[in-house]
């Protein structure tokens, strides 16, 4: 049965992916994809390279007020400028030599494990932070000072006051921890022992008694991994606060054939003290249930991503209600899936009113629990609001007793329209963050996502509502890599104030603004075509669009990108003559092969090749065939013939829109010709030479056989001997010649210079394809 | 409520004995309710008693002097106690039936437990068990100690923890519980409980807030307790466990250091009590821990156990089982280095996290001897499948052994056992690790010795209880048997032949027993014969005194002389008392009246 169903969810999978790549073809790629250099050249990219002697960024805390980031790192704590995270302070709080020898003594990695790794990163008042660290398996909690103001200036740690840390900080810095505090008392997902087993939520701080959720009972936590925390109002009156965790855990067991993770949604009552007889110094008002995110597949069998990555909440008006952004990823090693799923509060709240798991006994089904539920519901908050009891210490007995029986919710919380708005199935990397912020655009509001990867990229992400708000088409924007090295990020926070992103990673951090208009191009159309709801074009550029400004020139069209609607200067956008593309000569050798490079910008344009013969006025498209090779990166042409030789025109076709990018013209010298060109030593025609052995500068990497390698040319040997010959003449005329050397060197001289010129001047279409 | 009766019945001659005539009248006392718990004040003698509720307070002779009532009272197994009936509208009057009753000499108090309202705790006064000194029923599940269900049993043992202030101070006193889970139990397993206020904390709340181990909720594991013991700085608990996956009933020994607030050093394995013929007894009834048989006398555990259902095929079999202590310890150690170094591949299935799951072996080096109690970084709690085998010392079928303990008369081994059926049997065991049972006492018929049996003071007595009798027994009946002969075929290793006193006694009860043959061991030496006289025989009209072999000492003897003239059997006593001694059968002749008879010539 459980094999049945995983081959069956497996085959799903493999389908899945082959119609997403069959539909998406050009929709599901990001629309941008920008390399780490490309971001760095394009200053789109500030990046803090780490310390030597630390890692692990992963716990961030914004401060729009002072605009500070503060990092906890391993042994340290940063606080970086908004403006540009070059400019830091940081404090060093490494563990005592006797600590990390015990921390080795007990067999732990003295660099990956026996350091203090902060785990917890809080704002405690006006003048503190509260930090916790793994003390090298031993927790360890202090406060920092940061000022009351900005301009003091102020970043130092508490050294006279340290705290215990279990309950707080994990012992193990691989663990997950999610934590919150909030008026001096700080919520934290955590284990709190050193093998890493005892996981709890705990509330400590403060002056109550510290509060955790039963031990050793699976029911409440089954092996959990804490995502988030966050605080949610259930009514205007404060009482009824509820803190929510995000998590993910082991089903429980007989929830599930054979093992399983589950997305988890737990709520507590902010003003739960335990109870008084049962469940002491234990929440008495907690409730989990599953959170969904799941494709439905064929004979009603869904593909689920269970693993919770990551939550964001949006903010609306109503705090009562943000929007919960959830990434979660496959629980399978060969199927590597994302998604994003958007859930409701309100449908949370149902869930949680809704009825409870119930069984009988470790060998009964989960049910939904039919008997009397006591009075007050398990799970109400004590206020005035819904009922007349004042505190948790006074709730009834049974209360209690079925609290602690009944920790899980029957339903679980499924995602708006019921499906994800946005998946990723046919690719190598995972999402593991998620930001979202809410842009105002000419034709509405929009949420853009930014998901961090595994692989060290940002992913922006746009939802737009095709003919309805039900049916969301998502756009991937941009595709940008953030870090000189593939590596998992693990923490994200955007500062609307600044427009910036601030990334994390075990190796670094990464800033990036929000937007990059200027990068879609520098034509209405173009910047039309992005659909970025940050851009508009504004008559003369593409730039930040701003909802308050009324300028009547500015043109953006989110909703459908059509150019042609929008921008009035496209008239003439099949006229090659006009500005906004490139032109070419490039020369070829009769029976070798040439190559026309011609990329879209955009990843989700197609190309589309003409071919005007010389003399000719007519344009034809350009057949493939044996001779003829469509690529990615442009067009391939083998063994070139004479009749080859003409205008070819590259036009990249997005959302209905032709513009085009690049016309060559192609000049075929035949074989006789080019023995004498390469014979003839003192040859004014520079150019020609140059072109002939264009890209083939012995100190430059023989880019195209890795490009022949992939098409897997026959001839390769063949191609490679050509230019091996072509070369090695070249060198040996040289040489035979010492008497003319100064001239020849001069000659090459100016040839080489020739060449950079060229090369500066042509860059974009000179450089070696991208790496594929 | 109504007033109790209790009843002395003392025995006539027609109670029911294995040796014809009893020379000692038999006390006893009957409860009205089942009786549940017997312990015995090592100093007193005094005899406390807990039952289905009641408790009582006895002489050593098992006359009544303090009973206490102790329910029924208004519960309900769902309910926290204290019980209103606006919260608990289940509740309806319940039995009280004690669960545990141990006693704190060094405070001169008395634990007891019910299983009514979640089996909450009191102390009682050991002189007076009516002065209750300490009970408290609202504070919650702190105070749930014992199990609350009828059935599930919960052992406890009060000891001492804490720092010894160097003056052999007996630190903290507190109680360790085990105890299985019924349906509405608290799900904690094993815990370690204060008998004093400390810190804030009232008695019987967690010794700390890490002494207390629960079962997940879906541990398919369900707990019998049969012992809990203590060995230098280790407490030990022997208990059964049914697991699900796979199907089996297990007997564990679990250990843990007594200073151990954390718990990081509860390692626990199998206990398997295997027949001559590899046939496995897997259910454990009850345990005993004294010195065993062999000459260095250190710790055994003596178990009894039997068969499952499944594997005797209808008929009850049962064995005896012997654990040297640091046989166990021994194999703990073993299985803590296995796991330490970091077990791979089959030991992953041998170690297990008890009552929860999986365990992580991961290298520690030597972790077990530098942490002889475990730390936070070592796998905890510990268990092993790889366990102890014991080869039964005694098998027995047709019986359902129920209890056991063990005393040492003269450095020889005596086991006693209970059984189902209401018997005690008697059983000597050899250094040699041979068993002989030598006799049995019919307590009552099919009446079930309970697991509760136990020596008085001087050990001169045996306290059974039966479901609702107590019963006191002699150990032996030495004086029983009246001649050397009698005394040597009773093969009770409590009786020898006091030569100097003509009587099967104790050796204790002899006096110059400790001198070579005055005191014959009923198996060891022979009695006293003649083996040889010199001369062979004598006439009629020798005179003179002769030696005697194998006689104590020179003693004077009187030779009579039969009328026969041919052989006389000569008695021997001594001289100052009337004791015999020996006789033997001595030829005679005289020659003269030989002469004179014609059939005497040949």
């Amino acid at each position: 049965m459980g094999w049945l169903q995983r081959i069956a969810y497996l085959f799903w999978g493999v389908l899945l992916a082959a119609r997403a790549n069959y539909q998406n073809m050009k929709n599901n790629v990001p629309r941008l994809k920008l390399s780490y250099k490309e971001m760095l050249e394009s200053n789109n990219v500030i990046t803090f390279s780490g310390l030597t002697n630390s890692s692990s960024y992963h716990t961030f805390l914004l401060d729009e007020e002072r605009s500070r980031l503060y990092v906890g790192a391993k042994d340290h704590i940063f606080s970086f400028s908004l403006v540009n995270i070059k400019d830091f302070q940081k404090i060093a709080w490494p563990v005592s030599h006797t600590r990390r020898d015990e921390c080795k003594w007990a067999g732990k990695d003295i660099l990956k494990e026996c350091a203090n790794f902060i785990k917890v990163l809080k704002a405690y008042n006006q003048t503190h932070l509260y930090a916790c660290g793994t003390g090298a398996f031993h927790p360890i909690c202090t406060y920092i000072e940061i000022g009351r103001h900005p301009e003091d200036n102020i970043f130092k740690l508490e050294d006279s006051h340290f705290e215990n840390g279990r309950g707080k900080s994990p012992y193990d810095p691989k663990l997950l921890t999610a934590s919150l505090l909030i008026d001096g008392e700080l919520y934290s997902g955590t284990a709190a022992d050193f093998m890493g087993r005892d996981f709890a939520i705990f509330r400590t701080l403060g002056h109550h008694h510290p509060i955790r959720t039963e031990q050793h009972d699976s029911r409440w936590l089954n092996d959990p991994r804490f995502i988030s925390v966050h605080l949610i109002p259930e009514s205007d009156n404060p009482e009824d606060d509820k803190v929510y965790f995000f998590f993910r855990e082991n089903a429980i067991d007989g929830e599930h054939s054979g093992k399983a993770t589950h997305a988890r949604i737990g709520q507590i009552c902010k003003n739960d003290f335990g109870g008084h007889r049962s469940l002491v110094n234990k929440w008495t008002t907690f409730l989990k249930a599953r959170l969904i995110c799941s494709v439905p597949g064929p004979n009603g069998i869904d593909t689920h991503f269970d693993e919770l990555q990551d939550v964001f909440l949006m903010n609306s008006k109503d705090p009562k209600n943000p929007i919960v952004y959830g990434v979660f990823t496959t629980s399978s090693n060969i199927f590597k899936g994302s998604a994003v799923c958007m859930y409701s509060m309100t449908d949370v709240r149902r869930v949680f009113l809704g009825p409870y798991a119930h069984r009988d006994g470790p060998n009964y089904q989960w049910v939904p629990y039919q008997g009397r539920v006591p009075y007050p519901r398990p799970g109400t908050c004590p206020s005035k609001t819904f009922g007349g009891f004042d505190s948790t210490k006074d709730l009834p007995d049974d209360v209690i007793t079925f609290a602690r029986s009944h920790p899980a919710m029957y339903n679980p919380v499924f995602p708006i329209n019921n499906r994800p708005i946005m998946i990723k199935t046919d690719v190598k990397y995972q999402f593991t963050q998620i930001v979202v912020d809410r842009v105002d655009a000419e034709d509405g509001q929009y949420d853009v996502m930014f998901i961090g990867t595994d692989v060290g990229t940002v992913l922006k992400v746009v939802s737009i509502p095709k003919e309805t708000w039900h049916d969301l088409e998502e756009v991937l924007l941009e595709e940008m890599t953030v870090f000189r090295e593939p590596t998992t990020i693990t923490a994200m926070k955007i500062s609307t104030k600044q427009q910036q992103l601030y990334i994390g990673s075990s190796t670094g951090i990464a800033q990036l603004p929000l937007h990059r208009c200027d990068i879609y191009g520098k034509a209405c159309a173009e910047c039309c075509l992005a659909r970025d709801p940050y851009c508009a074009w504004d008559g003369s550029s593409c730039s930040r669009y701003f909802p308050t400004a009324k300028r009547r020139t500015r043109r953006q069209d989110i909703r459908n990108g059509d150019p042609l609607t929008h921008c009035s200067d496209l008239q003439h956008h099949d006229n090659y003559h006009g500005h906004g593309f490139e032109e070419k000569i490039i020369y070829g050798v009769e029976n070798s092969s040439t190559f026309l490079e011609c990329s879209p910008k955009s990843q989700r344009a197609l190309i589309y090749w003409q071919f005007q013969r010389q003399n000719e006025e007519r344009k034809e498209e350009i057949r493939v065939d044996d001779r003829i090779i469509k690529t990615e990166q442009g067009l391939l042409l083998r063994s070139l013939q004479r009749k080859d030789s003409g205008i070819y025109l590259c036009h990249a076709v997005e959302h209905g829109f032709m513009q085009t990018l690049l016309k060559v013209t192609l000049e075929v010298i035949d074989t006789d010709h080019l023995e004498e060109l390469l014979h003839k030593d003192d040859d004014g025609d520079s150019a020609k030479t140059k072109d002939i052995s264009n890209g083939m500068t012995p100190n430059q990497k023989v880019w195209y056989r890795d490009f022949m390698q992939l098409i897997n040319h026959p001839n390769l040997n063949t191609m490679d001997e050509f230019c091996e010959q072509v070369w090695k003449r070249d060198r040996k005329q040289r040489r035979q010649r010492p008497g003319n050397s100064q001239v020849n060197s001069n000659k090459w001289k100016h040839l080489q210079e020739n060449k950079k010129g060229r090369n500066r001047r042509t860059h974009e279409f000179e450089r070696a394809p991208r790496s594929v | 409520m109504a007033s109790w009766v209790w009843t002395l019945i003392l025995l006539s001659s027609s109670w029911p004995a294995g040796h014809g005539s009893r020379p000692w009248k038999l006390e006893f006392f009957r409860s009205k309710t089942e009786l549940n718990h017997l312990v015995v004040d090592e100093v007193s003698g005094t005899v406390y008693l807990g039952a289905v509720n009641a408790l009582y307070q006895l002489t050593a002779d098992l006359q009544l002097v303090h009973a206490v009532e102790t329910g029924p009272a208004l519960d309900n197994k769902k309910c926290t106690p204290p019980i209103e009936p606006s919260q608990c509208q289940e509740a309806v009057d319940m039995d009280n039936v004690n669960k545990l009753l141990l006693l704190d000499r060094p405070a001169g108090r008395l634990v007891e437990c019910g299983s009514l309202f979640k089996g909450i705790c009191a102390l009682r006064e050991l002189g007076n068990i009516s002065h209750r000194i300490f009970y408290e029923d609202s504070s919650g599940e702190k105070s749930f100690v014992a199990s609350n269900d009828e059935r599930v049993s919960t052992v406890g043992l009060v000891t001492s923890v804490g720092k010894d202030d160097g003056d052999g101070g007996p630190g903290e006193r507190v109680l360790f519980v085990g105890k299985g889970n019924g349906p509405h139990d608290n799900g904690i397993i094993i815990s370690t409980r204060l008998l004093d206020r400390k810190d804030g904390k009232e008695a019987f709340e967690a010794y700390t807030d890490h002494t207390a181990f629960k079962a997940g909720y879906l541990s398919a594991n369900t707990q019998q307790f049969v012992a809990v013991f203590e060995d230098g700085d280790y407490v030990f608990f022997i208990f059964n466990q049914q697991d699900k996956q796979p199907a089996k009933n297990r007997t564990i020994v679990a250990r843990m250091c007594k200073q151990d607030s954390f718990y990081y050093s509860y390692f626990e394995m199998d206990l398997e009590c295997q027949g001559a013929s590899g046939d496995v007894y897997s259910i454990c009834h009850a345990a005993f821990v004294a010195p065993g048989p062999t000459p260095e006398a250190s710790q055994v555990l003596f178990a009894v156990f039997s068969k499952d259902s499944k594997g005797s095929g209808g008929t009850p079999r049962s064995a005896l089982c012997l654990f040297p202590l640091e046989k166990i310890h021994q194999k703990m150690e073993e299985n803590r280095n296995k796991c330490y170094m970091g077990a791979q591949g089959s030991s992953s299935e041998t170690f297990y996290k008890p009552f929860h799951g999986d365990i992580q072996c991961v290298s520690h080096g030597m972790a077990s001897q530098s942490f002889r109690c475990g730390s936070e970084h070592l796998p905890y709690p510990l268990g092993s499948r790889d366990g102890l085998v014991g080869t039964a010392t005694l098998q027995r079928d047709g019986m359902n052994l129920t209890a056991v303990t063990v005393t040492t008369e003269n450095g020889h081994t005596v086991v006693l056992l209970g059984t189902s059926g209401g018997r005690i049997h008697k059983v000597f065991l050899r250094a040699d690790g041979t068993s002989m049972e030598y006799g049995s006492i019919l307590v009552e018929m099919n009446k079930r010795i309970e697991r509760d049996l136990v020596f008085s003071t001087n050990g001169t007595n045996l306290y059974v209880m039966t479901q609702d009798k107590v019963l006191r027994f002699p150990v032996q009946e030495c004086l029983s048997y009246t001649t050397c002969e009698q005394c040597k075929e009773s093969r009770d290793p409590y009786c020898g032949w006091c030569v100097l006193e003509g009587r099967c006694t104790r050796k204790i009860n002899c006096l110059r027993a400790e001198e070579k043959n005055h005191w014959l061991w009923s198996w060891g030496d022979s009695c006293v014969t003649v083996t040889s006289a010199q001369p062979q025989n004598m006439s009629r009209r020798a005179q003179g005194e002769r030696l005697m072999r194998g006689l104590p000492t020179h003693q004077t003897f009187i030779l009579s002389l039969s009328t026969d003239h041919v052989e006389v059997l000569i008695i021997l006593t001594f001289l100052r008392t009337p004791v015999f001694l020996t006789s033997h059968m001595y030829p005679f002749y005289d020659c003269k009246e030989a002469m004179s008879l014609k059939e005497n010539v040949p």
